[in-house]
């Protein structure tokens, strides 16, 4: 189990790396430049000159290369904050990655060597599990108290440090991809299920008609029907602004009052549930197709099995064959799904975000690719890349978790 | 639970010799799939848009007129007569080959050869003509005005842009970027995921070790993001030839590199899974050659498992291009797209001119959709161990 | 006789699907003793599965439907009871092994976690108690370290381990009639006579009637008291073992056996089969189901469905000339 963590971990990062020069080479060979549009002004001259000797622009493009990754994966100095910081990573510089490494090892080790023994019975993948709370719970504590950040350069737009544009926008895009996962969880994994229970009713048929019509709609015209439907003309007709198309919150936001322990206000909380339901619902409702469809398939696979047919044998009531049997063959295929849906979020939700003018990583990611932006192009690449690498892993160590019959070898 | 399949019936009518005519694999590969009544519905109909883009030139208005036919094909002369030389063989072998006695596989195959051919001279003259554009389609009136933003009414089916372009012509020019992205992808990415696949399946140890490693290393490329930079780039790269720098088919050729990995897994474990088999065994008893063993034994029976893939792939890269053209980083403008007129129709939609996004972004999900339901239709079909289902 | 354990009557089991409607099981009438060890014989596709199910009500609908019929057991119609009550039969009065025990059992489940949950679901013990039942059942099937094994996967267990676990559930209840469906088809030769004469051996020790379904004749015939021979959804011989082995009164039985493979074949003789295929189901052939593959049939064959009745021979058969006939002379190689 350790094992095969670790030789995922260095396929992984083979695929990271990989990934990183491809699309490096991929914009040095465009011919742009990012000091395009400064070159329009004469009286910019000299500002050119020094940028691109700053930015190393005029350097062979390997050069650049190696420039970028090694800035890219080293730790630099940050102010401390607030007194409690105890370690700082950036004097240690490269080598805090054996740290880094030492740290996540441990943790790997003590995960895996508890899902190696875990099988059994409930009790004891519960504990496993609760060892996995332990490991985060650590993680957030010392979290408060190290500064760590990497050297991913200075946005070429003058928008600051990369590592921070990063961060701030991944805060947005969860807030829009998790509520998006949540809905179409909560309504395609039942909805599924109950078509295959209801294997060629009048509701199921609907259901797959309704998800495969969804399925093969790109998301944007879903967000922008979403956008003129349930925005533009519903506003035009009842005169009453239900649904906001543009952002996160109203310009007004911080009017509206905290409320209690500083916590946002039912009416902040309204502000933003405003301008949250339509870019989810987009993209949700692809997901959403995308679930049903495979719980159906998935339950139904079950449903006709030999071992559901031995526990009507039994005498099982229906209620606990499809609860008890069912479900939990029919669930662990989709585990696999919604791990790498959570690992597209980021690169999935570009569209939507574009679209909605949602402040989060994929429109940082369109901004950035129009300028030729490539110290932002290259980080959310491998942020979203390295998202994929260990959703990916995640997803197999779950399915390990949840049938007793895979083995990794 | 059924006893005994209707398909079995007709191969024991065949094994009692009560049947006269021997079925073949094709015929009830086509019954099965007659069976699935939207699959056949999503033939015709993407048979339709196909030739309706392809003869695009042909009819769409052009100058003053709503049908006036003369101008594009005066300049477009050359890929006309291509396309109408190509129609007529294609129709007259697949006449002779129904004549001769050749039956389903064969006419199958010489009907998707020249179609394809079509296709691929077709979505050729998107970059051909750059008139296509159509902003000589404008409309003036008497008193020389274009005509912008003009609702559907007879003469103007699905109205005019913001530009005063006639929707109808682009939507249906628009389809060339669609089925040229269709076309390239499916066939890179059969013949890239196949080989690739088959190579690794036959092959183990090294040849298998790396070929996976490699197809593993583009399935972590996140596709959406490295088809953004490609897209954006595209137009830029020096070296390329002009015909890959604007329209469909550079991003149709970076998409089919970009998605083959799926296929290739999956060809992988079937010739896996297939060399092992007995008669796979007697073949090399026989004596015959890798190369003889993989045509000839593995491929034939792992082709349900490629086609159906395939078919579900296409409609993923359409509407990938799609979604990189509204983003601005697919086929520019002005050559017409789905995905870029829905961007610029929902920009006009906001001030009630619904029109051209509602008929682009329409041609784009039914078109798709066919795709998705023809997959359906064959997975069912070719598909020997399921049952048909019961409507 | 005592009033019998089961009693079919007429039970007809149709499927509907796109081409028509397939007559699975299409008037078949049977009794079974308590205690009594009853083989179903016919080739795949014949009916006997779908029989098996029916008895248990495990026939889904839409597609298939049981039609018409009595399926009285221990005295009480089994197609009257409401849902409920025919789940606590099933498992509990009637127990059904299944052919390929690979697949039928829940892989996520320890086969611990799947015996107790039938024991629980069926006696009124506590759950230590039912553990205690299980893991005495599994030791009568013969499964070594039995409380070792009640927190393993089916996964880790060879085909041959995983049908005794079948049987040890099958049997944990104590049910009056154990219906076993080619349980031993999908096994080794070798294991397969272990496996049949354990599960015999436990039926008999727990006065359990069994149900032997089987394309296989010579699984039969060493364990059954009585068989009877099934085709196209019908029966069209029933009689002991004695008198289906040396004294086969229809054509189809004749061909059965002459297809047999015997080791103590002395003369080189060519195998007998039988030519052809099954008829459809959807629309049987007029007269005999059987003619059209038959070496004796005539024309009566062709027009009028034979009933089953009772023989000159002692045994009941479906068979308009079995009484002309005499097949014991022409059989080669059996006797």
């Amino acid at each position: 189990m350790f094992a095969y963590i670790i030789r995922r971990l260095v396929y992984g990062i083979v695929t990271l790396f990989a990934l990183s020069l491809v699309v490096f080479v991929l914009i040095q060979f465009s011919g742009g430049s990012p000091l395009d549009r400064l070159r329009l002004n004469p009286r910019m001259q000299p500002v050119i000159a020094q940028l691109t000797e700053q930015w190393g622009l005029d350097r062979p493009w390997y050069e650049q290369y190696f420039v970028w990754l090694k800035n890219f994966i080293t730790p630099i100095d940050v102010a401390p904050q607030e007194g409690l910081t105890i370690v700082m990573f950036g004097k240690l510089g490269i080598w805090s990655w054996v740290a880094v490494a030492a740290f996540l090892g441990a943790a790997a080790y003590t995960v895996g060597a508890f899902f190696a023994t875990a099988k059994a019975n409930w009790w004891r993948t519960f504990r496993a599990f609760s060892i996995i709370g332990v490991w985060v719970a650590a993680f957030w504590i010392i979290k408060s108290r190290i500064v760590f950040a990497l050297n991913w350069g200075t946005s070429f737009r003058g928008d600051g440090p990369v590592w921070d544009n990063i961060f701030g926008a991944a805060g947005n895009t969860f807030r829009l991809g998790l509520t998006a996962l949540a809905i179409a969880l909560i309504i395609g994994i039942p909805l599924g299920i109950y078509q295959a229970i209801r294997q060629y009713s009048f509701f199921d048929q609907m259901g797959t008609m309704l998800s495969f019509i969804t399925f093969s709609t790109p998301i944007f015209i879903i967000g922008v029907m979403l956008q003129l439907i349930l925005a533009f003309y519903l506003e035009r007709w009842t005169g009453v602004k239900i649904f906001y198309v543009v952002g996160m919150t109203g310009s007004g936001y911080e009017e509206l009052g905290r409320g209690l322990f500083g916590l946002p206000s039912l009416a902040q909380l309204g502000d933003v549930i405003q301008h949250l339901t339509l870019p989810a619902l987009s993209i949700a409702a692809i997901s959403m197709a995308g679930y049903s469809r495979f719980q159906r398939a998935s339950m139904l696979e079950v449903m006709h099995s030999d071992y559901l047919r031995t526990a009507k044998a039994k005498g099982l009531p229906r209620r606990s064959i499809i609860v008890k049997h069912a479900l939990r063959n029919a669930l662990i295929p989709i585990v696999t799904l919604v791990s790498l849906d959570i690992a597209f979020m980021i690169g999935g939700a570009i569209i939507t975000e574009s679209i909605f003018g949602w402040p989060g990583v994929g429109r940082l990611y369109i901004g950035a690719i129009s300028a030729i932006d490539y110290p932002t192009i290259m980080a959310v690449v491998m942020a979203i890349g390295a998202g994929v690498v260990l959703m990916n892993i995640i997803a197999d160590i779950l399915y390990g978790v949840l049938d007793p019959r895979v083995r990794y070898d | 639970m059924t006893e005994r399949g209707p398909v079995d019936e007709a191969v024991l009518d065949v094994a009692e010799g009560i049947s006269a005519e021997p079925i073949t694999q094709w015929d009830l590969f086509v019954t099965r799939l007659r069976r699935h009544r939207f699959a056949m519905i999503a033939v015709f109909y993407l048979a339709f848009i196909a030739f309706v883009a392809l003869t695009a030139p042909l009819f769409t208005c052009a100058k003053n007129d709503t049908f006036c036919g003369n101008g594009p094909i005066e300049m477009s002369g050359v890929t006309t007569i291509l396309m109408l030389v190509i129609t007529a063989g294609g129709v007259y072998l697949a006449y002779t080959s129904f004549r001769s006695g050749l039956r389903g596989g064969g006419i199958a195959l010489t009907l998707m050869t020249f179609v394809c051919a079509l296709l691929l001279i077709s979505s050729w003259g998107v970059i051909d003509l750059p008139h296509v554009n159509h902003y000589a389609d404008q409309l003036p009136d008497e008193s020389g005005r274009i005509l912008v933003n003009i609702a559907p009414r007879a003469s103007l089916p699905m109205g005019t842009d913001d530009l005063g372009r006639d929707v109808l012509s682009r939507v249906i020019h628009g389809g060339r970027a669609s089925l040229a992205v269709g076309i390239v992808v499916g066939g890179l990415v059969a013949l890239l995921g196949t080989v690739i696949g088959a190579l690794a399946g036959y092959y183990p140890g090294v040849v298998d070790q790396s070929l996976m490693r490699f197809t593993d290393l583009v399935l972590g490329l996140p596709l959406l993001p490295v088809a953004i930079v490609v897209g954006r780039v595209l137009p830029e790269l020096q070296f390329l030839p002009g015909f890959l720098k604007q329209g469909a088919w550079g991003i149709a050729v970076l998409l089919g590199l970009l998605v083959w990995g799926a296929l290739a897994r999956i060809v992988r474990a079937e010739f896996l899974s297939l060399r092992e088999k007995e008669f796979v065994e007697a073949a090399r008893a026989a004596g015959a050659n890798d190369r003889r063993i993989i045509f000839r034994h593995i491929l034939p029976n792992a082709m349900s498992p490629i086609i159906v893939q395939t078919t579900l792939i296409v409609g993923t890269a359409i509407i990938v291009e799609a979604a990189l053209s509204f983003l601005g980083f697919g086929v520019r403008p002005p050559i017409p797209t789905w995905g870029g007129m829905a961007a610029s129709g929902a920009a006009i939609a906001v001030r009630g001119f619904w029109w051209e996004l509602v008929f682009s972004a329409s041609a784009l999900i039914t078109t798709v959709l066919a795709i998705n339901f023809i997959g359906d239709g064959l997975r069912d079909a070719l598909d020997p161990t399921q049952t048909i289902e019961r409507k | 006789m005592a009033d019998p354990l089961l009693n079919v009557e007429d039970l007809r089991t149709y499927f509907s699907t796109e081409e028509g409607v397939v007559k699975a099981v299409d008037g078949v009438s049977f009794q079974v003793q308590a205690g009594e060890r009853r083989g179903v014989v016919g080739e795949s596709g014949c009916g006997k599965s779908v029989t098996a199910m029916s008895i248990m009500r495990l026939i889904e609908p839409p597609a298939g439907e049981i039609v018409t019929g009595k399926i009285e057991f221990d005295g009480r119609d089994l197609l009257q009871l409401p849902e409920s009550e025919m789940q606590d039969v099933r498992g509990g009065e009637i127990a059904m092994i299944f052919q390929d025990p690979m697949t039928a059992l829940n892989p996520v489940y320890t086969i611990g976690d799947q015996l107790m949950e039938t024991i629980l679901l069926h006696q009124d013990v506590s759950k230590s108690q039912a553990r205690e039942i299980a893991i005495n059942t599994l030791s009568d099937v013969q499964i070594p370290k039995a409380a070792n094994v009640m927190e393993d996967y089916p996964h880790q267990f060879s085909g041959g381990m995983r049908q005794r676990v079948m049987i040890a559930m099958g049997l944990s209840c104590d049910p009056k009639l154990l219906i076993a469906d080619e349980p031993t088809t999908a096994l080794d030769v070798t294991t397969q006579a272990q496996i049949m004469n354990l599960m015999l051996e436990l039926a008999e020790q727990r006065n359990t009637a069994v149900l032997l379904i089987t394309h296989d004749l010579g699984v039969v015939a060493g364990f059954c008291d009585n068989i009877q021979v099934m085709y196209a959804g019908s029966i069209v011989e029933r009689g002991t073992g004695d008198e289906i082995f040396h004294n086969p009164q229809h054509p189809y039985t004749w061909g059965l056996l002459g297809s047999m493979t015997r080791l103590d074949e002395s003369q080189q003789e060519r195998l007998n089969s039988v030519r052809g295929a099954p008829p459809s189901l959807i629309n049987p052939p007029k007269g005999c189901r059987f003619g059209p593959r038959c070496d004796f049939a005539t024309d009566i064959c062709r027009e009028a469905l034979p009933i089953l009745h009772q023989s000159q021979e002692g045994q009941k058969v479906a068979c308009h000339r079995s009484d002309e006939l005499d097949l014991k002379a022409m059989t080669v190689g059996v006797g």
